[in-house]
C-alpha cells in the first residue's frame, strides 16, 4: 500500500499523464475460478451468513466478462461430524447457495468444499476463523490526497490471545487486510478514505477473520485488481494460487479460494 | 589483533621488492589548477622521449622515477592549457604545476579521459568519467543537472526509466554499485523517488565510472564502482557560485582559510517547498535539500587534511497524514602523507547513514529504518619506477542495520511500539595491485583482493527445521514461508557466519601501434550486503540487509575484451567492448513475498544466479566546435533460480528469464555545438528496447474484483524508450572582463512529447467497468530556463 502511495504520488506531483492504450494481449488456457468466502455473523440475531460458491471461467483480459460456470454440483462438507451440505445452482447464473439454511452448524469442525465440473473433482479445506466486533465507525473531515474524499474511521479491539488476520470489506470491491502484529490485544483505530461518496448514503464496514494464507492471498490479489505492470515500483506480478485443488487432473489447477470466517459488522450514512 | 597481522604480512610483501639502482630519480608533486589552487585529477604528465607518463591521483598527486637525464615534459589535461618544460632530473625532485584553464573554459570536451598514446596503452578498461562542468552541459529534465542522468549517456548504463531510482550497469542490479562520494558510501543516490540525484554539481570536481576491470582497491559490490569527488574550495579567493532552476536553487561559497594553505567549500541546494502545490492545496509539501561541505588545509610539503561531509533530506508531508523524511548523512576525515617522494599514503575515516522515516497519521504510527557504518580505509601509492607501481592498502568497514522500528505516533493510537532485530557486520578488505608496464606495448595491471566478512551476533535469529526457512507445499504448487521452530539469541561478539573470499583482478592492454590498443580484463568480485527491493528499481523504504546464515554473498566473475582506436590526431575515438558476466547467489523473490517490514526475509527468496552479456561501442569527437559521443550496447541481462531438489519448480519454473533491467538495445547520442562565445547547444537522443514486464494473458473475478492473470515472469516489454532533448546555453559578452559571470542555459526535455510509458495499468475502469489498460508516462515536453552565475 505503501508503494501504491508513491507511485499516485510521483504521477500527481509531476504532471504525470494516464491515458488508455490498445495493447495486444497473449491469452492463456481457460480456468474454473472457485469463488467460496462465507462471512458468519454468529452474534446477529438472527445468526446471518454472508456468501455464495461462485463459479466462473477465465477470459480473455479485455472481455466485458467472465462466463459463470454452470451445472456444476457443489457440496461442503463437516469432516468432523461427517454430515453434507448440498449446494444448488440459482438460474444459470454460476452462484451456488445451500439447499438448506443450516449450514455450517459446527463452528469447530473442519469444511470441505467439493466442486465437479466439467469431468473435474476440486477440492480444499477451510476452518472457520475467528475474528473481533468493531466498537465504532464515525465520519471525520480529515483528507488525503485531493481533499474531497470522505474519512471513515473505524475502531476495533483485537483479542490479544491469537494472531489475527483480517479482512474488511468497505465497500462492494473494496478491501483492506491488515494483522495485529503491531497493535495485538489493543484498540486499532485507522482512517480509510473514499473517493467520490455522496452524503445520505449507507456505507457498511464488515470485519473478516482470516487465516495467515487467505491473508496473503488477499493482499496479494487486491494489489493486482489495481496492479501496474512495469512500474518502477511494482514487483513483478504473477499468478497467485489458492486453496482449491484439482484431483482429477491437477495441472489443471483452479483459480480462487475457499475460507470460512467470523464477522462483524456496522453501518453509517455519510453525513 | 588479526588484522595487524595482515597489515604486518602485506608490508613485508613490499619490503621485500628490490632496491633501485641509484641511476634513477624521482619527480613528484601535486597539479592544480591556477585560479583556485583546486588538485586536479586524472592529469597527464608524459615523457615523450620515452613514450611514458604518469597521471595524478585522485589527490592530485604525481610520482615517477626516471633515470638520470633531461626531459621535455607535457603536463596537460583535456580543457587546460599545455605546459611544456624541460627539466634537469639530477636528483629527487619536487615540482608542483599550476595549470590554467584554456580561454574556451566552457569548451571542454565532455568525457575528460584523454585518450592519447598513453591512455591506449594503460590496461585499465571498462571506466568512464565525467568532469562537473560537462555534466552541467547535458540538456535534463527540469534543467536540473544531474550526475546520475549524465552517466545515463554512456554505453552500458541505463535505469528503469524517468522516475526511477538507481542506475543499471552492464545488466547489474542498482544496488551493486559502489557508489563513493569523496571515498564515503552512498546507499541511497536519488532525490524525490529519482527525479534527482542526491550529488549537487555545483561541488563536484570529477567522476568516474568502472563498469568493468574493476582495480582490487574497489570492493564490495558486483557491478560497478561510481567514484565521485567533491571540490576542495578556492584556496586563493572567496568565490561564490549557484544557480536558479525550475525545481531547485543552489548556492557554493568557497574561499581560503588561509591563502594557498587550505580552504573551505560549503555548498546547498534546495527545491522549492510548493513543488506541489499547483496541484494540492497548501496543506502538503515536498521537497528536498542537501548540504555540501569541505575543509582542506595543507599543513607542510607532505601531509594534508581534509574534511568533509554530506547531509540531505527529502521531505514529503501529505496533509500532515503521510510524512516522510529520507536521506544519507557523510561525515569524512582524510589524511594524505607522503613518507617518501614514492610513497602516498591516505587515511580515511569515514560515517555514513542512511536513514528513512515514514509517519502514516491515518493509521497511527511511526516507523524509521537505516543502515549506518564506520569506515576506516588507509591505502598506499608506491611509484616504484616509471613501469612498475605498486597500489594496497586496508578497508574495514563496521555496519549496523536497523531494519525497522514502529512506535505510535499519538496517544489514542492503538500501535504498540516494536522493533525488528538489529542486525551488525564487519566487512575487511585487504588489497594489493600493480600497474605494471612489461614492455612498449604491454602493459598490465593486476592485484587481488582478500575480503572478510564476519556477521555479528544479534538479539533473535530464527532457526528453521532442517535449516530451511522456504518450504515448498506440494499440494497447490507453491513455496511459502516456514514457521520458525525456535530463536535464538547471540552476543554481539558472536559469529554468526563468516565468509572469506580472494578476489583476484587482472586487465592488460597491448598497443597495437600508436593510435590502436587491444585490452581484456578479468575480474572477481563479492557482495555480502544487498538491497531488500522486489521492484524493479529501488524505493527509498527498500532496506539494505548483511549476508548470514541464510543470505549467501553475491559473487561475481566478470570478462571483457576490447579494441580502442583513435582517429585524425586523437579528434574521434572509437572504443569496442564486449563483456560476459557471470553472478551466483543471487537471489530472487517467490511469488506474492512482501518486503516491507519483514522480520525474516529468509522466508521469502530462494537462491539463483544471475548472467548478463553485451557489446558496447562508444564513438565520440572530441575537438572542435562540434563534438560528442555516440553510444550503442547491445545486450542481455537474465536470471534463473531452479528447484532446490528435482520435485520443485523453482521460480518461473526453474527458467532463465529477462531481469528487470534488461534492455536489448540502447543507443545515446549527445553532441555539442559551440556556435560561437555567445551561444552553444546540446542535444541529446535516447532510444532504448522497452523493459521487461509482465501483461495479463486473461482475466478471473474473486469477490467482485476483477483480477488479471499473469503468466511467467518478465515474458513481455513495454513499449520502447525514446526522447530526443535540446539544450541551449547564453553566455552574455558582458562577462568578460568583470566578476560577476552570468550563464542561462535554455533547455526542451523530450522535443517531440513522447509519451514514454514508466507503466501500464491493467485493471476495471472505476466507472465505465470495463478493463482497461492504462499507460502512466511521466515527463512530456518539458521547457526549462536556469539561470547560473559565479562571482
Amino acid at each position: 500500500m505503501i508503494r501504491k502511495l508513491f507511485l499516485l504520488l510521483m504521477v500527481k506531483a509531476f504532471l504525470g499523464c494516464e491515458d488508455v492504450i490498445e495493447v495486444e494481449l497473449p491469452t492463456s488456457e481457460t480456468k474454473l475460478v472457485i469463488d467460496a468466502h462465507f462471512g458468519l455473523y454468529l452474534n446477529e440475531d438472527p445468526q446471518m451468513i454472508d456468501g455464495a460458491v461462485i463459479l466462473s471461467l477465465s477470459a480473455p483480459f479485455f472481455d466485458n466478462e467472465t462466463p459463470p460456470a454452470n451445472g456444476a454440483t457443489v457440496f461442503i462438507t463437516d469432516l468432523d461430524l461427517n454430515r453434507r451440505y448440498e449446494f444448488q445452482e440459482m438460474e444459470n447464473s454460476g452462484v451456488y447457495f445451500p439447499k438448506n439454511n443450516n449450514f455450517p452448524s459446527n463452528a469447530q469442525s473442519t469444511y470441505e468444499l467439493t466442486v465437479v465440473y466439467d469431468g473435474d473433482t476440486y477440492k480444499g479445506e477451510a476452518n472457520l476463523i475467528p475474528s473481533v466486533p468493531i466498537d465504532d465507525i464515525s465520519q471525520g473531515d480529515d483528507t488525503l490526497f485531493s481533499g474531497d474524499e470522505t474519512e471513515i474511521i473505524v475502531k476495533f479491539t483485537d483479542n490479544k490471545d491469537r494472531e489475527d488476520y483480517y479482512l474488511f470489506t468497505l465497500g462492494a470491491n473494496l478491501y483492506l487486510t491488515t494483522d495485529d502484529r503491531f497493535y495485538n490485544g489493543e484498540q486499532f483505530v485507522f482512517s480509510y478514505f473514499y473517493k467520490d461518496i455522496d452524503p445520505g448514503k449507507e456505507i457498511t464496514v464488515k470485519i473478516n477473520g482470516v487465516d495467515k494464507q487467505f491473508y496473503d492471498y488477499m493482499r496479494i490479489l487486491i494489489e493486482q485488481s489495481g496492479q501496474n505492470g512495469g512500474g518502477p515500483f511494482e514487483s513483478t506480478p504473477s499468478l497467485v494460487r489458492g486453496n482449491m485443488i484439482n484431483t482429477t487432473r491437477p495441472d489443471n489447477f483452479p483459480l480462487g479460494y475457499f475460507s470460512l470466517s467470523e464477522a462483524f459488522k456496522k453501518s453509517l450514512v455519510i453525513e | 589483533m588479526r588484522k595487524l597481522q595482515k597489515i604486518f604480512i602485506l608490508s613485508f610483501i613490499i619490503s621485500a621488492f628490490p632496491l633501485f639502482s641509484q641511476e634513477k630519480f624521482t619527480l613528484s608533486g601535486s597539479i592544480i589548477q591556477a585560479s583556485s589552487n583546486e588538485t586536479l585529477i586524472g592529469v597527464t604528465i608524459a615523457f615523450p622521449s620515452l613514450g611514458t607518463g604518469v597521471i595524478t591521483n585522485e589527490y592530485g598527486f604525481y610520482s615517477i622515477t626516471l633515470p638520470k637525464g633531461s626531459y621535455d615534459i607535457v603536463v596537460g589535461s583535456l580543457g587546460f592549457k599545455e605546459i611544456r618544460r624541460r627539466i634537469d632530473l639530477f636528483e629527487n625532485k619536487q615540482m608542483s604545476f599550476q595549470l590554467q584553464e584554456s580561454s574556451e573554459q566552457l569548451k571542454e570536451v565532455v568525457v575528460t579521459q584523454k585518450t592519447d598514446q598513453l591512455q591506449l596503452r594503460k590496461p585499465q578498461m571498462s571506466i568512464n568519467s565525467l568532469s562537473a562542468s560537462s555534466i552541467k552541459k547535458i540538456p535534463v529534465v527540469f534543467g536540473e543537472s544531474d550526475v546520475i542522468k549524465s552517466i545515463l549517456l554512456l554505453p552500458g548504463v541505463t535505469s528503469a526509466g524517468e522516475g526511477a531510482s538507481g542506475f543499471n550497469v552492464r545488466g547489474g542490479a542498482a544496488d551493486q554499485n559502489l557508489i563513493l562520494l569523496d571515498e564515503a558510501i552512498i546507499f541511497n543516490s536519488s532525490h524525490l523517488f529519482g527525479f534527482f540525484s542526491v550529488f549537487n554539481p555545483d561541488a563536484i570536481k570529477n567522476i568516474k565510472l568502472y563498469k568493468g576491470g574493476i582495480p582490487a582497491k574497489y570492493g564490495g559490490r558486483l557491478s560497478s564502482v561510481l567514484d565521485i569527488y567533491q571540490k576542495e574550495g578556492n584556496s586563493k579567493t572567496f568565490k561564490m557560485s549557484g544557480g536558479i532552476g525550475a525545481v531547485s536553487s543552489r548556492l557554493l561559497l568557497e574561499g581560503p582559510l588561509k591563502q594557498e594553505k587550505g580552504a573551505f567549500l560549503i555548498g546547498g541546494r534546495a527545491s522549492y517547498a510548493h513543488l506541489f502545490l499547483p496541484l494540492f492545496d497548501n496543506k502538503n509539501k515536498a521537497y528536498f535539500y542537501d548540504l555540501n561541505t569541505k575543509l582542506n588545509y595543507k599543513l607542510n610539503d607532505h601531509n594534508n587534511i581534509l574534511l568533509s561531509g554530506y547531509f540531505g533530506r527529502d521531505v514529503f508531508n501529505i496533509s500532515e497524514n503521510f510524512i516522510n523524511t529520507y536521506g544519507n548523512s557523510v561525515f569524512n576525515f582524510r589524511w594524505n602523507h607522503l613518507f617518501s617522494d614514492q610513497l602516498f599514503s591516505n587515511l580515511s575515516l569515514i560515517y555514513s547513514d542512511y536513514f528513512y522515516g515514514l509517519e502514516l497519521d491515518f493509521v497511527g504510527f511511526k516507523w524509521n529504518s537505516g543502515i549506518r557504518n564506520f569506515n576506516i580505509k588507509y591505502d598506499f601509492k608506491h611509484y616504484l619506477s616509471n613501469t612498475f607501481q605498486l597500489n594496497y592498502g586496508v578497508h574495514n568497514i563496521y555496519h549496523y542495520f536497523n531494519p525497522g522500528e514502529i512506535k505510535p505516533n499519538r496517544e489514542s493510537s492503538g500501535i504498540t511500539a516494536d522493533k525488528l532485530t538489529d542486525k551488525y557486520a564487519n566487512e575487511f578488505g585487504a588489497y594489493i595491485d600493480t600497474e605494471h608496464s612489461i614492455s612498449d606495448k604491454l602493459s598490465l595491471q593486476y592485484g587481488l583482493r582478500w575480503s572478510n566478512f564476519i556477521r555479528l551476533g544479534q538479539d533473535e535469529l530464527f532457526i528453521y527445521a532442517n535449516d530451511n526457512p522456504v518450504i515448498f507445499n506440494e499440494e497447490y504448487q507453491i513455496y511459502e514461508k516456514a514457521t520458525p521452530i525456535g530463536a535464538e539469541s547471540f552476543k554481539r561478539s558472536d559469529h554468526l557466519a563468516t565468509y572469506n573470499a580472494l578476489e583476484p583482478r587482472i586487465s592488460l592492454a597491448y598497443s597495437i601501434n600508436d593510435k590502436s590498443s587491444f585490452k581484456a580484463s578479468y575480474n572477481h568480485m563479492v557482495q555480502y550486503l544487498s538491497l531488500l527491493s522486489n521492484t524493479s528499481s529501488p524505493t527509498p523504504l527498500d532496506v539494505w540487509a548483511p549476508s548470514g546464515r541464510y543470505v549467501k554473498p553475491q559473487l561475481l566473475d566478470q570478462y571483457a575484451i576490447g579494441y580502442f582506436k583513435n582517429f585524425k590526431d586523437s579528434e574521434y575515438s572509437i572504443e569496442s567492448e564486449v563483456y560476459y558476466k557471470d553472478i551466483s547467489n543471487r537471489i530472487d523473490y517467490i511469488d506474492g513475498a512482501d518486503l516491507i517490514a519483514n522480520d525474516a526475509i529468509e522466508q521469502v527468496f530462494l537462491n539463483g544466479e544471475a548472467r548478463a552479456y553485451g557489446l558496447e561501442i562508444l564513438f565520440r569527437k572530441q575537438e572542435g566546435a562540434f563534438k560528442g559521443w555516440l553510444s550503442y550496447t547491445l545486450s542481455k541481462s537474465e536470471q534463473r533460480t531452479p528447484g532446490r531438489i528435482t520435485s520443485e519448480p523453482g521460480i518461473n519454473d526453474g527458467k532463465w528469464y529477462d531481469s528487470a533491467y534488461d534492455k536489448t538495445h540502447d543507443i545515446s547520442l549527445n553532441t555539442s555545438y559551440e556556435l560561437n562565445k555567445k551561444w552553444s547547444f546540446n542535444g541529446n537522443f535516447i532510444f532504448q528496447t522497452g523493459q521487461p514486464t509482465n501483461y495479463p494473458t486473461g482475466q478471473y473475478q474473486f469477490k467482485n474484483l476483477v483480477i488479471p492473470i499473469y503468466g511467467n515472469r518478465n515474458e513481455t516489454r513495454l513499449p520502447n524508450y525514446h526522447r530526443l532533448d535540446l539544450s541551449a546555453t547564453l553566455t552574455p559578452r558582458k562577462n568578460e572582463g568583470r566578476r560577476w559571470k552570468t550563464e542561462w542555459v535554455f533547455s526542451i526535455y523530450n522535443l517531440y512529447n513522447r509519451r514514454n510509458a514508466a507503466s501500464i495499468n491493467f485493471s476495471q475502469n472505476e466507472d465505465t467497468k470495463m478493463n482497461e489498460a492504462v499507460r502512466t508516462s511521466i515527463f512530456g515536453l518539458v521547457p526549462s530556463v536556469t539561470y547560473n552565475f559565479k562571482f
